[in-house]
């Protein structure tokens, strides 16, 4: 969020909405209405002296209703732009009342009551519609008493609840009395899979319940007093990479309950303001009240409101359900129908965080196609570069921060201290140094004074320090020989009420920085040359929507599969859902655009070795070496093979769903199975999936899968027999192809890991399945022709090891590729340059993988759009005359950046690479002999710091 | 493909929540002028209002 | 980052903390305070936190930003990573004086470096025992797991370090007897 609001290539304009857009793709004009802030983006420091002199007290929306606010506000904590802005519908500055307390406030002139907006006209290539969604009104069902009682949240609240920063900071109290909870509800689907409009949306918002069972484990945390969780739920849809292992370790905490079953209503004990809730256990049959001190109801999300408004402005559509409608055409869920205008995020249906960030980078990718790139940023011209050599000269700058610092620290104090402390040359203080005077004053006084070294007591280096080291290097002062105290968010903002003491601990902390900043040295940022190309291995969708991104970009891609046609997993489909396209012709589709591009591509290919790091691949295959400055990985998982299970190789009728895949895909009308037309086919869901002993993941598409399936068979007149567990059916339209299913009279049989079904038969066939149904206490018998096995997915043992081997990218317990981070680096590995896209990083469906392809070649494009790539000189290196090869450093470090190497013959020395170095320190910690030195972060310069405070 | 001569070099991304943030960031990084157009007074979207988020229940903002 | 709406509110709220010096509105009376305490206890210890940039050091930004009041009897050195931190810091700290070391990183799953914590809590084993075999309560080393969000915890896990370490009284290493406010 804060890098967004930083780039230089950003402009953020918040307060503000797109009203007109004219023109076509590639040169759109669009006019972008900015509401008035009242507050000048350009002065306000976001120092919030205002605040306090605001005698308006409202609700403060971001709280959810629950927190208050001024009207002049910064909307939470971390805003960006961290710019204040006047609520002017509660402002007390009108007509009639003439309050100017915040304008009185402002040191810096920032308010202006009569500030009219702006509009602005843009010229773009292409949009991305990123709008959201709305949470859903759960005071639409009445039933449920939210907005009747006061123990009655939403999910949202209640995240604000259990968040340290919220209003409660981090105490989980009910509001009715303030008590501490022991026994909370959580009722899921509210608002979402309803029955009928007056419930709410017939779809599923698929994040709800993976948020239940983590605020179930957060209160645990945070109080772990509580008595009772209990979580009603219909289906649980742990779907996603990891989440099913996330739900299982919940269910081993004693005091989290889950019952199957959606409440029918809840009613308030007036007395106790406790909640009873009526339910039937879906399991048991069981109708009961439960009671609870509070309730929280996992609200879904419903489509933004302003949606129909801005589709009539961008000239697309909006779905029934009023979200803005996928052109699926190509299989992807990035286009609209208007070419130019692509959509991510929770704007066209929901989806979860990585879906998300993954969709955000997908969609980044398409509109690259259509603009022309800035020129890349010059070369700052040579500065003339203050000496460092000599002996330090330090000047130390303290910032008042308004009143956040000198209203606590007696800066007087400070000053006199400072001035006394060992080659300070020149001491300064200032009201906001961050502000361009502030930072103009630091240039001067470094030209004044022949300052070396400066040392600034202020904020945190977190959000600051980059701002200062860029002023420093504009004056010619290398950047590293600047030194951050934070005297703010570590001191005058938690000692408060301790002033004189914060101002001890101020002191000792700019006493500690001076001692740091003494022993500073220059680093100077390098830079590797980038070969303008890309490899992308794997020509399923994943790989050929990664490939065809970035031909579309103007880069030069290889694109190797290692079987003998493009196509992957889409050659063995027969339908695609939910547009419900023919695979063959989405797969031909594909592979012509491939065809017809100027993407290299590579049939029978397989890589040899590849050797180098970030902007320099030399790859090696069967089929000719080139060189490529990043990799996308998108080689795919596999399907499971089911052993034994479920008479699976014993009866002939019993088949995995891929292989009645292609038995679909050959048959035209009516469905035959091995020649019979057939009367019942069964599908048992789960083989291979949830399964602690084989593979505890769920495989995610096995669901919707056996859905299109299902209704395919149905449709030609076959009873379908559907055993599940939970039907997951998560993705774009998949509920509703589940309740069409239902409709069309396919069956549904839940069952347990402990109850699984049985497959009975004679000879060479299965005839009969047999459940234990424990709501009705018998046996279910069912006569069948066919069982269809649905199997999950598995990784490519063989082409992962072998990737995982040459280019370092580590894999999960699951076996697949891990990505840099679950939630917010979906497409990333630990390894630089290598990106990953598809089932290569877990089971995924058609959609999610060609977004993700999209998505890996907007991270590859950004690599190698560029003539050289910066390394941080903040890295580790080797002392050699210390080093004696031991190879600690090479075990310990994960990104694989030190080796020993030959310097001559018969001595080895370990070097590190410096494009591979994260700068973490961990080798400099363990190296035996002290050979290794973390830059900027030296033994000598942290033993400094030490020095200063205790022996100094 | 429209000709190069008629495109213009900027993108505009509505919404600045998760999605749109990442959008905007792999835009810019790919050298694109990016105008990052968001209703509310700032960044952030739904994300910045959830305490933490699973499974590696690593906070939000 | 400044300016919440409910600056006051939320120092009232915070001054509950446990071991931190009672909060009173003026200097005057906080120093009187404190002389008191002192003649009582005659002990304020000199504690070195070391927090990776990450998470703990921005956890602890974190408590400034919500005005999380907690102890001040502690000095942050920011590392990069928890495992950076040699046993070799911790015992120069105490043969410098210090009464106690707390060692803070990010929880695991978190790392910004995927193990280095891991890694931190190998190191963290070893600095243990050689804090032992230099005779010093094992109580006096601390390691610790705060993550960015977690400001509040931030304020309880230094809160309760200074207060273990002020029962365990001045580090027999602290010969210097220096006190500092």
């Amino acid at each position: 969020m804060m890098d967004a609001g930083r780039h230089p290539n950003i402009d953020v304009l918040t307060n503000a909405e797109l009203i007109r857009l004219g023109g076509f793709p590639g040169n759109f004009r669009a006019t972008v209405k900015k509401h008035p802030r009242y507050v000048d983006e350009s002065l306000c420091t976001g120092c919030g002296l205002c605040v306090e002199d605001c005698p308006v007290v409202v609700h403060n929306e971001f709280e959810v209703g629950m927190g208050a606010r001024k009207a002049i506000y910064s909307p939470f904590a971390q805003a960006v732009p961290n710019t204040h802005i006047i609520d002017r519908e509660n402002c007390l500055n009108g007509d009639f009342l003439v309050c100017t307390n915040c304008m009185n406030a402002c040191d810096r002139n920032a308010i202006n009551y009569d500030d009219p907006g702006e509009e602005l006209q843009l010229d773009v290539g292409a949009v991305v519609v990123a709008t959201g969604f709305d949470v859903y009104d759960a005071s639409a069902i009445p039933s449920y008493g939210y907005g009747l009682y006061d123990n009655v949240l939403t999910n949202m609240e209640f995240e604000r609840v259990l968040n340290a920063t919220g209003p409660t900071h981090g105490h989980i109290v009910r509001p009715s009395d303030r008590r501490v909870p022991k026994r909370i509800a959580f009722v899921q689907c509210v608002g979402s899979r309803g029955e009928g409009k007056e419930a709410g949306c017939e779809y599923c918002s698929r994040f709800c319940c993976m948020n239940a069972i983590k605020d179930c484990l957060l209160v645990k945390q945070h109080e772990p007093s509580i008595e009772e969780l209990i979580v009603f739920y219909i289906d649980m849809r742990a779907a996603g990479k990891g989440f099913e292992e996330f739900y299982q370790r919940s269910r081993e905490m004693p005091e989290l309950r889950y019952v199957r079953g959606r409440p029918a209503k809840i009613f308030e004990d007036p007395a106790s303001k406790d909640l009873l809730i009526a339910v039937e256990d879906g399991e048991t049959g069981e109708v009961g009240r439960v009671r609870a001190d509070m309730v929280v109801l996992s609200t879904g999300a419903v489509a933004a409101g302003s949606n129909a408004g801005l589709a009539g402005v961008l000239g697309i559509d909006c779905d029934e359900n009023g979200f803005f409608k996928v052109e699926t055409r190509y299989g992807s869920p990035l286009h609209t129908a208007r070419e130019g205008i692509y959509i991510c995020g929770c704007a066209a249906g929901v989806n979860d965080i990585s879906d998300s960030v993954a969709q955000g980078s997908g969609a980044a990718s398409e509109a690259e196609k259509y603009v022309v790139k800035l020129p890349a940023p010059e070369e700052p011209e040579e500065k003339p570069i203050i000496d460092s050599s000599g002996p330090p000269r330090v000047g130390i700058f303290l910032c008042h921060c308004g009143i956040n610092i000198a209203g606590v620290l007696d800066i007087d104090s400070l000053k006199a201290y400072a001035e006394g402390l060992p080659d300070v040359v020149y001491v300064e203080n200032n009201l906001f140094l961050c502000a361009d005077d502030g930072q103009r004053l630091i240039q001067e006084k470094i030209v004044e004074h022949g300052l070396n070294r400066v040392v600034a007591a202020a904020c945190t280096p977190r959000t600051h320090e980059p701002i200062f080291r860029e002023s420093c290097e504009q004056i010619g002062l290398n950047p590293y020989l600047f030194e951050m105290v934070n005297v703010r968010d570590q001191c005058s903002w938690v000692h408060t009420n301790v002033p004189r003491i914060a101002t001890e601990k101020a002191k000792d902390l700019i006493k500690m920085g001076v001692a740091r900043a003494r022993i500073l040295q220059p680093l100077y940022r390098q830079s590797i040359p980038v070969k303008q190309s890309v490899l992308v291995v794997g020509g399923g969708v994943a790989g050929m929507s990664a490939a065809l991104n970035l031909d579309a970009q103007g880069i030069k891609v290889y694109l190797i599969e290692k079987k003998g046609r493009l196509g992957g997993k889409l050659n063995n489909l027969a339908r695609v859902y939910p547009a419900n396209l023919s695979a063959f012709e989405l797969s031909r589709t594909m592979v012509e655009m491939v065809g017809s591009s100027r993407v290299e591509a590579m049939a029978s290919t397989e890589i040899a070795s590849i050797t180098g790091y970030i902007g320099n691949f030399d790859v090696s295959t069967t089929n000719g070496n080139f060189k490529v400055g990043s990799i996308v990985l998108a080689t795919g998982g596999d399907i499971y093979a089911p052993g034994d299970e479920f008479e699976y190789g014993r009866y002939e009728n019993v088949i995995t769903n891929q292989e009645l895949e292609d038995i679909l895909y050959q048959s035209k009308g009516t469905v035959e199975i091995g020649g019979d037309v057939t009367g019942t086919v069964a599908f048992i869901q789960c083989v291979g999936s949830r399964d602690p002993g084989k593979n505890p993941a769920c495989s995610r598409f096995c669901c919707p899968t056996t859905i299109k399936q299902a209704i395919r068979l149905r449709e030609s007149g076959v009873n379908v027999v559907v055993l599940h567990r939970d039907m997951r059916t998560v993705g774009a339209r998949a509920e509703e192809h589940y309740r069409h299913a239902r409709e069309l009279g396919v069956r549904f049989v839940r069952y347990t890991p402990e109850r699984p079904p049985h497959v009975a038969g004679d000879g060479t066939r299965a005839r009969r399945l047999e459940i234990r149904e424990l709501a009705l206490g018998r046996t279910l018998e069912i006569d069948v022709d066919h069982v269809v096995l649905a199997a999950g997915m598995v990784p490519n043992e063989t082409s992962t090891a072998r990737l995982q081997d040459i280019l370092k990218v580590p894999r999960g317990a699951d076996g697949f590729f891990m990505e840099l981070h679950s939630k917010l680096g979906p497409v990333e590995t630990t390894t630089e340059g290598v990106f990953v896209a598809g089932c290569v990083s877990g089971p995924k469906d058609i959609a999610d993988s060609i977004a993700q392809g999209a998505a890996a070649a907007a991270k590859a494009a950004a690599i190698v759009t560029h003539e050289t790539v910066p390394i941080e000189p903040t890295t580790c290196t080797v002392q050699e005359d210390l080093c004696r090869a031991c190879g600690k450093c090479v075990e310990i470090c994960d990104f694989h950046a030190p080796a020993i190497v030959e310097v001559s013959p018969g001595v080895h020395v370990a070097r590190i690479n410096q494009a591979l170095c994260k700068g973490c320190g961990t080798c400099a910690s363990w190296c035996p002999t002290g050979a290794i030195v973390s830059l900027h972060f030296t033994d000598e310069q942290i033993n400094s710091m030490m020095d200063a405070l205790l022996a100094g | 493909m429209t000709p190069k001569a008629l495109k213009a070099n900027g993108v505009l991304v509505l919404g600045g929540g998760i999605a749109g943030i990442q959008a905007a960031l792999d835009l810019a990084s790919s050298q694109v002028k990016v105008y990052l157009v968001e209703k509310t007074p700032s960044l952030g979207g739904r994300m910045a209002q959830l305490d933490k988020t699973f499974p590696t229940m690593d906070c939000a903002i | 980052m400044a300016g919440k709406t409910e600056d006051k509110k939320k120092r009232k709220a915070g001054s509950g903390s446990t071991a931190g010096p009672k909060k009173k509105p003026s200097a005057k009376k906080a120093a009187a305070k404190k002389r008191t305490a002192s003649r009582k206890k005659d002990f304020t210890p000199n504690i070195v936190v070391f927090a990776c940039n990450w998470c703990s050091y921005a956890g602890a930004d974190n408590a400034g930003v919500n005005r999380i009041q907690y102890s001040p009897n502690f000095r942050v050195i920011r590392t990069m990573c928890s495992g950076r931190v040699t046993p070799a810091f911790v015992l120069k700290a105490f043969k410098l004086g210090a009464d106690g070391v707390m060692v803070s990183g990010c929880h695991f799953g978190d790392c910004h470096y995927i193990f280095g914590n891991y890694k931190a809590v190998e190191q963290f084993e070893k600095t243990k025992a050689l804090v032992k075999t230099l005779g010093l309560d094992e109580k006096r080393v601390a390691l610790e797991w705060v993550s960015a969000a977690e400001g509040t915890r931030w304020g309880e896990v230094i809160d309760n370090f200074v207060a273990q370490v002020t029962s365990l009284g001045p580090s027999p290493l602290n010969h210097s007897k220096k006190k500092r406010t």
